[in-house]
């Protein structure tokens, strides 16, 4: 050891001292070490780094981190973090939430954020269910899961995020498992790294409501392929894969829309000026 | 790599041992918590207990070795995974764990923790750090001692241990 790391920052200068009230054995506490793992390779000081979420399990992150954060309406984490990358592109920020969240409720967002290419990462910890509401079908819920409020299964087909994301015009799309925290914060900081916007689809158990899922440890398999930048290939590996695929799927080369930067400086008693009596 | 690549000098197998001991007391204080949080106050008390055992064996690596928080980068520490060896991974956890369950998962834990230093021990380039390692490995035996006499107190679970009277998916 040198000199030189002994401030080097470490996870757990971004967790914050609240405890997370997830189910015991829920994903999302690999990933929320795997997400301050990756800032703390980073190496972006919190308060430089803007965590923003909707509503969900999955969207309590940012009360724990030591970042600054957002807990927004549901289904608008993309909105809020779009709009605040772009008056402050000088934060790192970053958008966590569900797939019922990110898919359904603010499923037109997700399609806008990937087309407008803004420099965001999309952390989505996607356990195929509602699981706060107690386990209602979300968008990537499989057609035939038979549950007590859906019986028989939903007969919907599936959302399909990667390929969605591909299409409508993202510049990093990934998948993991939270089970692999490792290669998840890997893949969190190679995303962070990327410009433009991009999102990193993680299978996240819910233990709860979709048990099932925990045979998930046992399915997943790196992909056996290099990340590509062609837009069409990718697109077709993702939608003959089995779901199980992980890693770096597309890496494209977009450039960010960042527009230049003018502070404005209508003081905010201007705005509520119109609203006064 | 091995492990014994990244702990061959003295200051840097103190800095994976208190890592180890803080992070394993963090854990099993962190179980306690979720456990607390879902009304498994028995199970809740057993990760207490061993997390109470942790933070004395890190205290101690601070008192007797002067061992201290290094702020090492996680890629400058020997373990494969994000998680020091001792730590029980965060999704073998069910809110109905009964505390057979949580001690085997505990057991296995101190065992990956014994093989750590075990292995240190054996290929460490120097008889100080050989020495250092296999004291450490003697600690984690004592805790897998430890562990397996309280696995004997407690019965292996029923089949359907997982069964909840009262779900948590209301039909």
């Amino acid at each position: 050891m040198t000199a030189e790391n002994a401030c080097v920052l470490t996870a757990r200068d971004y967790k914050s001292d609240l405890k997370p009230v997830w189910c015991p054995g829920c994903g999302d506490f690999s990933i929320l070490m795997a997400i301050t793992m990756a800032m703390a390779e980073v190496a972006r000081p919190p308060e430089e780094v803007a965590v923003i979420s909707g509503i969900g399990c999955s969207s309590r992150v940012p009360a724990y981190t030591s970042c600054y954060g957002f807990h927004g309406v549901h289904g608008r984490a993309l909105p809020l973090a779009t709009g605040l990358k772009l008056s402050r592109p000088d934060l790192l920020v970053i958008a966590t939430g569900g797939d019922g969240d990110g898919y359904s409720i603010g499923g037109n967002h997700f399609m806008h954020a990937c087309r407008r290419n803004v420099d965001l990462t999309y952390i989505v910890m996607d356990n195929q269910v509602y699981g706060m509401t107690k386990g209602q079908p979300s968008p990537t819920t499989p057609p035939e899961w038979d549950s007590a409020l859906v019986p028989g299964g939903t007969g919907l087909r599936p959302f399909h995020p990667l390929v969605i994301a591909l299409a409508a015009g993202a510049n990093f799309v990934a998948r993991t498992f939270s089970g692999d925290a490792k290669g998840t914060a890997q893949t969190i900081v190679e995303a962070i790294n990327h410009p433009g916007f991009s999102l990193i689809e993680i299978l996240s158990p819910c233990v709860t409501f979709r048990p099932e899922e925990r045979e998930w440890a046992k399915q997943v398999h790196p992909a056996s392929v290099d990340p590509t930048d062609d837009r069409a290939r990718a697109a077709r590996r993702v939608l003959t894969d089995d779901g199980f695929n992980t890693g770096i799927l597309y890496r494209g080369k977009r450039a960010p829309y960042q527009p230049a930067f003018s502070p404005d400086t209508t003081a905010s008693v201007d705005f509520e000026a119109e609203f006064l009596p | 790599m091995s492990a014994s690549d990244k702990t061959n000098d003295r200051e840097a197998l103190l800095a994976h041992a208190y890592a180890i001991e803080n992070e394993t007391a963090e854990r099993y204080q962190d179980l306690a918590d979720q456990m607390y949080g879902v009304n498994n106050v028995e199970v809740g008390d057993l990760f207490t207990k061993l997390a109470e055992i942790e933070a004395k064996h890190a205290a101690e690596l601070a008192t007797e070795h002067g061992a201290a928080n290094t702020s090492m980068a996680a890629a400058d520490y020997a373990w494969s995974n994000l998680e020091s060896p001792e730590s029980i991974p965060l999704g073998e956890m069910h809110y109905l764990i009964q505390p057979h369950q949580a001690l085997t998962l505990a057991l296995a834990a101190e065992q990956r923790a014994l093989k750590f230093y075990t292995e240190v021990a054996t290929q460490a380039p120097t008889d100080e750090l050989r020495a250092l390692a296999r004291e450490f490995a003697q600690k984690e035996a004592e805790h897998v001692a430890l562990v397996r006499e309280w696995l004997q107190r407690y019965p292996e679970p029923e089949q359907d241990w997982d069964v909840d009277d009262d779900p948590p998916v209301q039909p």
